[in-house]
This record gives C-alpha cells, structure tokens and sequence, in this order.
C-alpha cells in the first residue's frame, strides 16, 4: 500500500471562506442582532404610533420584568405545561393507534380513514365542542391541543414504519423477535427520522391550537397561559406586554428547535439515518 | 481432520439420514399478479454436517427463493424441508441468515451491540452476549471496530460484521445468500478466503448460495448445481478432493461447472474477475 505512508501528514480540511467559515451560533447571532437592530430602525426612523408599536427596548424590559415578578412567567408556564401535556398525551395515543394499526389490517384500514379525515381540521375548530363537552376547562384544551397532534405523528410514524428497510425486518424475524419486540426494537427505531419530524410538526401544531384556544377561552381555571396574557394585555391596551407575549413564543420555538436538533445530532444523525 | 474419526465428520461422509437438511422433492415460487410462477420445480438434496454446499444457478432460478425456504421465510407448495431432522416453518436463529444487502445491520446499534443483541434477544445474559460478541468480532478481526456504527463502516466490513452476527448465534446451519454480491472483486476474494478459515476454526455447517462459479470453486465442499427456473437440480459435484487453482483438475470442474451452467464466455468474464488470470 503504496498510498497509505505513515508519515505522511493528515490533509488539512479545506478552509471555508466568508460567512461559511463562521461557527453556527456566531452566525445566527449575528442575524438576530441585525433583526433586532432592524426593529429599532424602524421605531428611530419611522416614528410609528407608541400606542401601536413597542421598540425592542420596551420589549425587553417588560419581558424581564415580567420574568422577574412572575406576571409573564406564570402564563408562560401554564402554557408549557398545558402543552406538554397535550402533545404528550397526543404521542400516546398515536403510538397505540400504529401499534393496532400494524398488527392488525382492520386497524391500518381504521387509521387511514381517521387521519384522512381529522388531519385537515385545524386544532381549534373542534374547541367549541370541546368546550361543550368540558366546560371552560383545562380538559378541553387538552382534548384540543391532542387532537391536533395525534394526527401528524401517527401519519409520520406509519410512514416510517411502511418504509422501514425490509432486510432489517427479515433480520428481527431471523433472530427470533417476537411481533411485539419487531415493533420497539426494528420498525420503532427505523422509524425514528419520521417519528422525530412527525413530534416536530405536532409541536408547532400544539403550538398555534393552544395559543389560538387561549386566545378565544381566556381562563382556564385560576392561570392564564400566554394567549390569554396577549389578550389581556390588548384590553387593558399594553402594547409591550403584548410584544413581549409575541417574542417568548418566539423564544420557546427557538429553544425547542434547537433541542430536537440535538436529539436528532444524538441518534439519527449519528446512526447516519439522516445527514446532518 | 483428525477428529472426523470420532464424530460427525464420519456420518456426514457416510448415509444421508444425519443430514443436518433434508431438501425432498421442494416445489417453490411466488406470486404475480394473480399468478404463480414456479421458480424451483423439484428439488432434492441434503446438505451435511460441517460441510460448505454450495447452491449455484442462473438468475431467476430460484436459488435465492430455496435458501428463504430453508431460513423459513417462504413455505414450499411441495415437498418437504427438514432441519435437524425438524420441518421447520417459522424463520429462527437455528439457521441464521448473511444477506447479500450492506443495510442488513442496525444502524442504531454499534457493531459490538449489532452482534450480542441477537444473544440478548434469546435469553443470554448481558453479560455473556457481550462476551460472545467481543469474541466473534475477534475471530472476524472486526474488535477495533466494535465501538463504531454500521454507517462508519466500509460494505466488506458490514458484511464481516453480519458474519460474525450469525456465527455468535451458533446455528445449525449458516445461510448465507450471496453476501459477497455486492462487493468488489478484491474485497470479495479476501473476504472468500477469511469465511474459508473461519468455518474452519467454528466447523460450522454452511449453505451459501451464489451465481458465481469461481466463488463456488473456492468455498464450497459440494456443489448443487440448479437449472434454468423452473429448476431441478442437475448435478451435486464434489469438490472436496478437488486441488487448487493451479492443478488440471481445478480447471476441468470449471469447465465442468461452467458448460452445466451453459454460461457463455462472456458472461463468465464478466462475474468474475479474470478467472483465467490468476495464475
């Protein structure tokens, strides 16, 4: 092996040039300052009505202060909560429903249908209903924020396990797996680059359905999440409060984004199921 | 074999009642569009303990089709299939299967992990699995990849892995359906001679299927020579007083092998890597 002389010198890695070359945190924060420093050009230069408009200043203040004192806080935990358990009770069931779905044809048959017919509904118009059958409830936001992610994680999850790499399933059935060991550990993990995009669709979906049912709800119980935070602040016609409600959100899906990019760096990617 | 005397090696040379599997009188095909296709019309032989058969044939004639039979993957519409003296039906680590695919590993799994989860799966303690793991990887000089992942790993060394995978199992029988397809002619010579010496050392009972007839001259102890679909099988050549590459003899059984086949030259030449060449 003519080629593979010891001392010969690891290539060096070709140096990206410009922007490329910079880490990917730099990068981004780079274009966030530049959103922001956009925002207060806007207020500096255009003079818009501050009834209206909050400048990235007022914003800021107004989200550490409501941080600080819990005013912000509270709903934005409330929310969090509510959600998580939404998506999460959504995650369930949808797992139960490809689990019966796979195992049985009459099952797959069933999960077809449903999906073709609740996956176009949108969360929230199922809430008047909801709100029929549990009051003005937690309950009902429950139902509606499960509704909404059942759907895209089971479409997700039974197209990953449709193309599941045959050879592998004749693999599990060669080494004596039994049906319901095929499913958690072959088709469940040949699944997971699905399954991971399906619980970030549901995610965003969550995301809207409950912000759109607080909005129309307003309390549920003694907290409000961040919807109803929006809107009250509308009434009592606090226009920062209502631009700190709007930048958290946007925060959250940041952080959430960035936390199902390290889950995804952490299994598919390293398995080489999914480039990076 | 100094041990033959003594055991198995006896009873293989001798009466085919300790075949380790009985293929009797196998009819076997597929479904099309409403039709069936017969891909094997009849076939009937025994393949023994600790020997290499090797199961050869032109595309489509079902050899592939006959080896998923045996795995216990598709059920013949004839005859009979025994292994060890069982009729086997359901697929089952007692015949671990090679496939030829590189992707026949998980990816999720690391090599050492790839090879004890089987162990796990049928009742072996963590402990032990990972002990019979490390040890196959050894025998298959795969333990510096043990750590690494399938998708890190080049096709020859996947389907090392794969090897070692079945041997951990210590099956019966290995069924290995031409898991050297798919590789280069130099990776798939120097993986023909390292699955020589490892069924050496294990004295496994192999069944390999291929299309290529240097492969089968190189591996096999026997050969079953299967014809155009619907097949039969023409001829079971031995191979076992068979010399090397350079003898007379070695170049008959190719002539031999290559006008049952009734393979033209040139499609000879283009399977194999110069067969006439290497010497």
């Amino acid at each position: 092996m003519a080629t593979a002389d010891a001392t010969v010198a690891m290539p060096r890695r070709p140096a990206a040039l410009g922007w490329a070359r910079l880490p990917l945190w730099v990068r981004r924060t780079i274009l966030f300052a530049l959103l922001i420093a956009g925002w207060q050009a806007y207020v500096s230069l255009a003079h818009p009505n501050p009834f209206f408009f909050a400048t990235p200043w007022q914003t800021a203040k107004e989200i550490w202060d409501g941080f600080a004192h819990g005013s912000l806080a509270r709903p934005t935990w409330t929310t969090l909560k509510i959600l998580l358990e939404g998506v999460g009770i959504g995650i369930l069931v949808a797992a139960v429903l490809t689990a019966f779905a796979t195992l049985t044809a009459v099952g797959d048959d069933l999960l077809a249908l449903l999906t073709s017919i609740l996956n176009p509904l949108p969360g929230v118009a199922v809430l008047p209903l909801a709100m029929l059958w549990f009051g003005i409830s937690t309950k009902a936001i429950l139902f509606v924020i499960a509704n909404a992610t059942i759907w895209p994680i089971a479409i997700a999850v039974t197209t990953g396990f449709k193309t599941a790499n045959q050879t592998l399933v004749s693999v599990g059935r060669n080494i004596g797996l039994s049906r319901v060991r095929q499913i958690t550990d072959v088709l469940a993990p040949a699944a997971l680059p699905y399954v991971i995009t399906g619980v970030k669709t549901a995610w965003a979906f969550g995301w809207r359905t409950i912000i759109a049912a607080e909005l129309v709800f307003g309390v549920a119980g003694e907290n409000g999440g961040l919807g109803f935070y929006i809107n009250n602040a509308r009434n009592y016609f606090l226009t920062s409060r209502m631009f700190a409600g709007l930048v958290v959100i946007a925060i959250l899906g940041v952080v959430f984004e960035t936390l199902f990019g390290m889950l995804e760096r952490r299994t598919v990617v390293r398995w080489g199921m999914k480039t990076s | 074999m100094d041990e033959g005397a003594t055991g198995i090696a006896v009873r293989a040379a001798g009466d085919a009642g300790t075949a380790i599997v009985r293929v009797d009188g196998v009819r076997l095909g597929y479904w099309v569009d409403n039709a069936f296709h017969t891909a094997v019309g009849n076939a009937t032989f025994d393949v023994r303990p600790r020997e290499k058969m090797i199961v050869i044939g032109p595309s489509g004639c079902g050899k592939s089709t006959l080896l998923k039979a045996i795995a216990g993957f598709i059920a013949p519409v004839g005859g009979s299939i025994a292994v060890a003296g069982r009729r086997t039906l359901e697929p089952g680590p007692d015949r671990a299967v090679v496939f030829q695919e590189f992707d026949q590993l998980f990816p999720w799994r690391t090599v050492l992990d790839n090879v004890a989860y089987p162990l796990r799966v049928n009742g072996r303690s963590r402990k032990s699995a990972r002990e019979s793991a490390r040890e196959f990887l050894e025998l298959t000089h795969l333990g510096p990849a043990a750590e690494r992942y399938p998708h890190q790993l080049s096709g020859g060394m996947k389907q090392r892995v794969a090897i070692a995978r079945a041997l951990a199992l210590e099956p019966t029988v290995l069924l290995m359906d031409e898991p050297f397809g798919a590789l280069d002619a130099i990776t798939r010579q120097r993986l023909q001679a390292e699955l020589n010496r490892i069924v050496d050392q294990t004295s496994v009972t192999v069944m390999f299927v291929t299309h290529s007839i240097e492969e089968a001259l190189v591996l096999g102890d026997r050969v079953v020579v299967l014809a155009n679909a619907p097949s039969h099988v023409i001829e079971i050549v031995d191979l076992r007083e068979l010399g090397g590459p350079e003898t007379v003899e070695y170049s008959h059984m190719r002539g031999h092998l290559r006008a049952l086949l009734a393979v033209d030259k040139e499609d000879a030449l283009d399977e194999e890597v110069n067969p006439d060449g290497d010497r």
